[in-house]
């Protein structure tokens, strides 16, 4: 019964969207004419089905997925040429990674401080996005993605809600200059953490900064984030510990007429547990204090993308990913666990071939195939077992998108 | 000797008919001359490319007086604003929609006004203060309302 109810909640909820979303379409030209000319009213969908031979991504791929679905309204209203309110509103779901809730995915105010052809500089107070790397901006937007699924080795969707957006400010700067464009965007504040998520820890003071280069309007893009995203722990019977996860990535584009080159690297993600205190019983026993747990990763891929026609894209990409960079091959891990971390559970390779047609310019419908070699970083809430993974496996995702 | 004119006057014709076939491929394959328009209040003699970039891509909002900046442009596949993109601003269209993007995600910014043709555009930038946009070189400007459009020099 009570299984039921909840499942006719999750399926009332997408239904609610679906028709809000309807809604919304049906009377943006009205808004568009009728509110003042000073807001814009813009808006995302998309639907995939998913199939792996083995192994779990987003839903039961291995009998077939269509669990994965996103959809958002995003307003802004430039109240005066230097002040921008934005919210966005969205919802997602990824199998038992996202289940739909409705969420806040951006409410802020933008204040331009300074601006003229030079550049610009300003602060944005509130909810802000995670300027990580090349696509992380827009990553909630399928349209705006290279491909289906980004980069998991970057843009891990398992550790999303760290890299997604904070709750305080950022302040950004634009530079033009005879040799390029400089953009420097640097924010701290609180991540957002969902349900699950809660009952791990309460996120703590984080920060993020990200210089960026464009030169000759964006044909050659080169960029470097920096990332510390802070959680205070709960894992019982340690008193208070920290978890944090810090790293560095070195991002670059090029972008010709028909054709595009990307590449993006972070060479040391480290994940460090410090604070490993077992309180003593008092007042004998004395606290008991384990060294800090710490892993270092290396993550990468390189992708090309090539206009075959102004409608159709197609899409190779080779990504790695390797949870510690001292075991690389996950033969260390899999005998000091006796198995039970099995060595392919310590990285993925992952090549990915893809088709995108644009339908018009607002649609578009992709296809793509993945050959994936390791499991590192499939979620552990849809394969709670690390040792009934199949090292070997391939997916092949379908996706329609809308935007405008 | 009637046949054989004929067949004269015909081959002829394939010759001008492919010709012009030719030279309507290259018209068709060469960029379109593309002027910047905007509205008459709008008092700046010139403007440099790497300005307009700023302004198209949505990242300068004012204008040296302080007055915001309304940017219009045409559709994503529409061939005028492909040869705006690629010959005024030297860009591409995608690494406009791109940046335009990126703005509205982030809510850091806006998209720009879509003009539906040519004369939408016109038409638009002659009503809107601060307005901005494009049009083919040598889009008949006379005859319609248009003393509130100015064609900007590029520097």
């Amino acid at each position: 019964m009570k299984t039921s109810a909840s499942w006719n909640l999750a399926r009332f909820n997408a239904g609610a969207w679906a028709l809000l979303i309807a809604g919304m379409l049906v009377m943006f030209p009205v808004l568009a004419i009728d509110i003042t000319e000073n807001v814009q009213v813009h808006g995302f969908a998309s639907q995939a089905f998913i199939k792996t031979s083995a192994n779990k991504y987003f839903g039961r791929s291995d009998a077939g997925s269509s669990d994965f679905r996103e959809l958002g309204v995003n307003f802004s209203w430039q109240a005066t040429p230097s002040i921008q309110w934005a919210a966005q509103i969205g919802s997602r779901r990824a199998g038992g990674t996202d289940d739909a809730t409705p969420r806040i995915d951006l409410a802020l105010v933008d204040f331009t401080l300074a601006s003229g052809e030079a550049g610009r500089a300003g602060l944005r107070v509130g909810r802000h996005r995670i300027p990580l790397g090349l696509y992380n901006l827009t990553r909630d937007v399928a349209n705006a993605r290279p491909s289906i699924i980004l980069p998991e080795s970057i843009y891990s969707d398992h550790t999303r809600s760290l890299v997604l957006a904070m709750d305080g400010m950022q302040v950004y700067e634009e530079l033009r200059t005879s040799i390029g464009d400089f953009f420097f965007d640097g924010g701290t504040g609180n991540f957002i953490l969902d349900n699950i998520q809660k009952r791990t820890g309460t996120s703590a003071t984080s920060y993020i900064w990200r210089l960026m280069y464009e030169h000759d309007g964006g044909r050659l893009r080169l960029a470097l984030t920096g990332f510390d995203a802070n959680l205070d722990a709960i894992a019982p019977p340690f008193r208070n510990p920290k978890f944090n996860l810090n790293f560095h990535l070195l991002s670059a584009q090029y972008n010709a007429e028909n054709w595009s080159l990307t590449g993006e690297f972070a060479p040391s993600p480290r994940a460090t547990y410090s604070k490993l205190i077992v309180p003593g019983f008092p007042p004998i026993i004395p606290d008991i204090v384990f060294p800090d747990l710490r892993q270092t990763g290396q993550s990468g891929y390189v992708q090309g993308t090539y206009n075959i026609t102004p409608s159709w894209t197609a899409l190779l990409r080779y990504d790695v990913n390797y949870l510690d960079r001292n075991d690389r091959s996950g033969a260390k891990t899999a005998a000091a666990t006796f198995g039970a971390t099995p060595a392919h559970s310590l990285f993925t390779k992952d090549w990915t071939v893809g088709i995108a047609w644009k339908v018009r310019p607002d649609t578009k419908i992709r296809a793509e195939w993945h050959h994936l070699n390791g499991t590192s970083w499939l979620s552990s809430r849809e394969n709670p077992s690390k040792a009934a993974t199949a090292p070997h496996w391939e997916m092949f995702a379908l996706q329609a998108s809308y935007s405008f | 000797m009637e046949t054989k004119r004929t067949r004269r006057v015909g081959w002829k014709r394939s010759v001008a008919a492919a010709g012009g076939l030719v030279l309507g491929l290259l018209a068709c394959s060469s960029a379109i001359a593309v002027e910047v328009i905007v509205n008459s209040d709008v008092a700046i003699p010139s403007i440099s490319q790497s300005t307009l970039r700023a302004i198209f891509t949505m990242h300068l909002r004012q204008w040296p007086n302080g007055k915001p900046i309304k940017v219009f442009v045409l559709p994503e596949d529409n061939s005028v604003h492909v040869s705006f993109s690629k010959e005024v601003l030297n860009t591409f269209p995608y690494q406009l929609k791109r940046s335009w993007d990126v703005l509205v995600y982030s809510g850091s910014g806006q998209a720009p006004s879509v003009a539906e043709s040519t004369r939408e555009m016109l038409q638009k930038v002659a009503t809107t203060p601060g307005a901005i946009g494009y049009l083919p070189d040598g889009y008949p400007m006379e005859g319609r309302k248009n003393e509130n459009v100015r064609i900007v020099e590029p520097r």
